[in-house]
This record gives structure tokens, sequence and C-alpha cells, in this order.
């Protein structure tokens, strides 16, 4: 007998919330080898992890004190399911009653139907009714501490459009050398590409995607997966350097960007990591894009004496809080807190520190991320620049870029900041420096 | 250990009776460990032997994630109440359908070694056992959909 589809959901759903499993990891892990419920499955999962503060928030309402874990994801996943997706409410319920019973919790069933019936009924505040952080916070999804951190940055409007929009879509690019009248026609059977080509290549669909890889014998080194963002940054990255220059990735893993750099410049690329699986990811994306790349195991905080004062060019894509990201990675805000982002903050500048230090005279320090969070972006770089005054930053709109995505997203003071509302990317920042 | 092929609708051997299981020998024991591989692996929460190809009255049942239970030769002797719900069927792919169970079981079975052990069981699980002992008699759940 087979496991219903609302069990295969709640026990993926469990490895996130109890066992603090990453997203995609439990997904593969609780489906297996089942494709038939894949869709739903797949749906259900990332909605409840995208709208947890949402549903928590109307669960919360219902009911005197939180119940346990097991019991609380259920209750998500009903309400998700009435709230957001074309199920029939009766079976919504149905199905969640069921599945508490299957779980061997039946004496919670009538509370878990009782909840759920009453659901519908429960209001999300309106604007002015509450405080603007739990407003955006309920509305859009966000935990209160990053509603408040970002509505103190950029304000309530802009916030909450950039939690809206909606870009379900993967960014691939053309590697060089491709045809791309031949990749259009190809292309242009499942897409309308008019709507949806960018400077660097197109967006498309996951759907689309499969069926490049399997029906055409478009190979994989024909074109990469990479998003816009981060083509973007590998473009400000690229600004100025030539075949002789040394680059050095301190934070490179998966290695998209080292690889958009030796493919694109022919350079020397050093590409580090801490983790040694983060290494052979980069080795084995370098491979499949037949692009040379040296890998090396580094510790970014640690100095390395023969490399001080070598390179031309020093990226460091720091690890972050990743709330640019938040729509491919939902699961991501579940186990951060505010004192997390202090102190990946301070992590960032210790990297930044010791990466200028491999700069040479004359040459260029890169630095991005993919947060909007100033705390993580702007604070960091200027605090760097006023204890290292023989660094100075690069207006990014005077680099040879030359797209106009990068000249509409730089700043006042030079950066690149990408929003998913303005620009169809993921949010991200990027700083260029240079030393004297 | 090693996964099994399941066997799926349309086979003759799904219709099939099963025998009495008479030797409790290493076989057996290597068909239950792999029974319950195959199963976990597959999603499922009960298997029975004719879906892996055997007709021998061994099925496997596991609703919880902890509870294994191997029911070797099962008996109901006892059934109570009924419950209707949702069912599918590792053995038939892309179909789903409510069918009528007991809500309540008393189930006698023995276990690798040949010994008896009596099971109470009620609710989902009642649903499971009574799903796999149907297979050891040629029984489908879609032979018992009701509206």
């Amino acid at each position: 007998m087979k496991k219903s589809r609302e069990r295969i959901c709640h026990n993926a759903l469990m490895l996130v919330y109890r066992d603090g499993a990453y997203s995609s990891h439990a997904l593969s892990d609780a489906i297996k080898d089942d494709r038939e419920e894949y869709e739903f499955v797949t749906r259900l999962f990332y909605g409840v992890l995208e709208r947890d503060v949402t549903l928590t928030y109307i669960i919360d309402k219902l009911t005197k004190k939180r119940p346990k874990t097991a019991v609380m994801t259920v209750l998500k996943m009903g309400v998700y399911m009435l709230r957001y997706m074309n199920v029939h409410d009766y079976a919504a319920v149905d199905g969640c009653v069921k599945l508490t019973k299957e779980l061997g919790k039946s004496g919670v069933a009538d509370f878990v139907n009782a909840v759920l019936r009453k659901s519908a009924d429960v209001k999300l505040p309106a604007r002015g009714e509450v405080s603007e952080a739990e407003y955006v916070s309920v509305n859009c999804g966000l935990p209160v501490w990053l509603a408040e951190k970002l509505i103190g940055q950029y304000g309530v409007d802009f916030v909450e459009n950039m939690m809206r929009s909606d870009e379900f879509r993967t960014h691939i690019r053309l590697r060089k050398g491709v045809d791309s009248g031949k990749f259009e026609t190809v292309l242009s059977k499942y897409e309308d590409i008019s709507a949806s080509k960018t400077k660097y290549g197109y967006y498309v669909t996951h759907n689309t995607l499969n069926l490049l890889q399997k029906r055409h014998n478009l190979s994989q080194s024909d074109f990469a997966v990479q998003s816009l963002a981060s083509i973007i940054a590998a473009q400000c990255y690229c600004d100025g350097l030539d075949s002789n220059s040394k680059v050095l990735d301190l934070c490179a893993a998966p290695g998209g960007k080292a690889v958009y750099i030796a493919e694109n410049i022919g350079c020397d690329v050093c590409a580090c990591d801490i983790h040694p699986h983060r290494l052979e990811l980069i080795r084995s994306y370098a491979k499949r894009m037949n692009v040379d790349i040296n890998a090396v195991l580094n510790d970014a905080c640690v100095e390395r004496g023969d490399w001080l004062g070598y390179f031309d060019c020093v990226i460091c894509d720091v690890p972050c809080s990743g709330t640019g990201d938040l729509r491919s990675k939902p699961d991501i805000l579940l186990n951060k807190s505010s004192e997390k982002v202090s102190e990946l903050s301070k992590l960032q500048s210790k990297i930044l520190r010791q990466a200028s230090r491999y700069v040479k005279s004359g040459g260029k320090l890169c630095y991005s991320t993919c947060s909007v969070l100033c705390e993580e972006n702007d604070e960091v770089v200027k605090k760097f620049i006023e204890h290292n005054p023989s660094f100075s930053i690069t207006d990014c709109s005077d680099l040879a870029v030359n797209s106009k995505t990068v000249g509409e997203a730089v700043s006042s003071d030079g950066f690149v900041k990408l929003f998913p509302h303005t620009h169809n990317t993921d949010g991200f920042f990027v700083a260029v420096m240079r030393r004297d | 250990m090693a996964t099994r092929g399941i066997v799926k609708l349309g086979e003759s051997i799904l219709r099939a009776k099963s025998r009495e299981v008479v030797d409790f020998n290493d076989k057996l024991a290597c068909l239950i460990d792999d029974m319950f591989e195959t199963m976990f692996k597959a999603n499922g929460v009960g298997l029975a032997a004719p879906q892996v190809g055997l007709l021998k009255r061994v099925c496997v049942v596991c609703v919880d994630g902890v509870m294994k239970y191997e029911l070797v030769n099962p008996v109901i002797v006892k059934s109570s109440g009924t419950q209707i719900g949702q069912e599918g069927c590792l053995s038939v792919p892309d179909r789903n359908g409510n069918v009528a169970r007991p809500k309540k079981m008393t189930v006698e079975a023995q276990d690798r070694n040949g010994k008896k052990h009596v099971y109470q069981v009620s609710d989902f699980e009642a649903v499971a056992f009574s799903h796999e002992i149907d297979h050891l008699d040629g029984v489908l759940f879609i032979d018992k959909l009701v509206d």
C-alpha cells in the first residue's frame, strides 16, 4: 500500500522543521522514486515554507496553545491548501484529518478538523490596523525582525512590491561560440522568447529546460544555467581584465562566476572554498563546461603568505543571509535571526579584510552578496574603506559593462544593487574597489 | 539486503492465491528484509510477497516509520466497525480510490522464526493490514472501490 501524497509532503516538511534539513534535500529524500505525486508534493512543500509566517499567524489566531511540530505541520499544509491551492475545501480538510490519523494522532483529528474549518474566517491584518512591521511580516511571509530591518531601509511599499514579484523561471545563458540563431529556433518552440530574452540569455521555465536537455542535441556545454544577477556580478568582476590577469575567487562554490570569468576572459582563475565537498562542485562544474579552473581548498579567513599582493582581481562573493534569494530558497529564513545576520556581517568583514591583502597594487577587489540588507552590504564595504585608505570605491556605472540593467541598478554611492521587482533578477549587491 | 522489482497491474500473479509458508529458513528472512527495503524505497507503507513476484503468504507493514510488522501466514481473527479512506497501491500506478475497511482488527501472524503473535490494530494501521492481507488472496483495492 502506498503513502498518501499528503503524507509524503508531511515527511518532507518534518525533515525541514524538525531536523533542519535543506529544503531541496528534504524534498528529494521524501519523494524517493515516487514520481507520481511529484507536482502536488513540490507545490505544497515549497508553498508552506514560503508562507510559513502567514500560516503560523492564522493558526495562532485559532489555537490557545501552539500544537507540537507534527500537528502544526499538518495544520500549515491544510491552511495552505485551503487558501492558496486549487483543492476543494472538503478534500483539503479530509486529507489533513486522514493524515493526522495516519500519523497515529487520532486523538487530535477533531481538533485539526475544527481549526481548518474555521481558518477561512481569519482575515490577514490590513495596512494601518497593525504596526507596519507586522503588516508586512504577515502579508509577505517575512519574520518580524527582517520586516523591520527592510522597512527601515526601503519603506513599506518597496518591500511589499519586492516580496510580491513572482518569477518562477530560470535564466540560462548561451556559452561562447554557440550559434544563437539556431538556439532561438529550438527555444521558440516552447517559449515566447521575445518576451523573455535578456542581454545575456533567456528566461525559461523549468519544464523547457528539461526538454532542452533531453530532446535536442544541445549538450550541457552549449548553455549554462546561471541567474542573471550572477552574470551581472561576473560582468562587473571581468571589467578591465585580460587573458594575462590572475584572478582569485575566495568563496567560489559552486563555481558559476569563476567559470564565467575563465570562459569569457580566458585568464587564470583560482577558485577556493572552505569545504572539500563544495570544491568538488566547482571541479565538476568546470569540467562539464570544459573550462580550466584551479580549485583550491582554502579558508578565506586564514592568511596564505604566497598569495599576498599577487592577484589582479580578488573576488569575495561572501556567505550571506540570502535575503535576496528568498523566492528560490524559502527555508533560509527559518533558522535565521537578527543576531545571525550580525554574526554574518562580522565574518563578511573578516573575509573582505583578508581578501584585500591578496590584491596587487592597482588591482581590483570585488565584494558581492545575494542579500538586500545594508548591514551585509554597504556597511561592510564602507567600514572597510574607512580602515583601509589605500582602497577606493570604483563607481560601477563607469565600468565598461555596457548593460542597461547594470546602469539602472547602480546606486548613488557606486554600488550595483539589484532587486527582484525592479530588475527581474534575484536581490544582489556588488561593490568594486581598487587598490592604489 | 536488496530491493526487488514491484509487479504491476496486469500480471496474473497479482490475482493468484498465495500459499502458506511452511519453511522458516534464511530465504524467508532474506525475503522479509528485501520487502522492507523495497517498500521504504518506493514510499510505501505496506507490501505483500505477490507484489515482488512470490506467491507466499508474507507481507510487511510499517505505517509510522517506527513499528515494523512482518506478517507470515496472517489470519484476521476478529474485525469490527468500518472506515472509508483513500488508498493507493504500489502495484497499481496512477490510481487512487476510496475503500471501506474495518475500523479495528485482531490479526494472528507468525514472524520470520515461526513464532506466533497477536496484533490489535486500528485506524490507518487496520487499513494497511487489510490491504496487504487482501493481496495474499489476489484481491486488489480497485475491486473494492466505493463512491
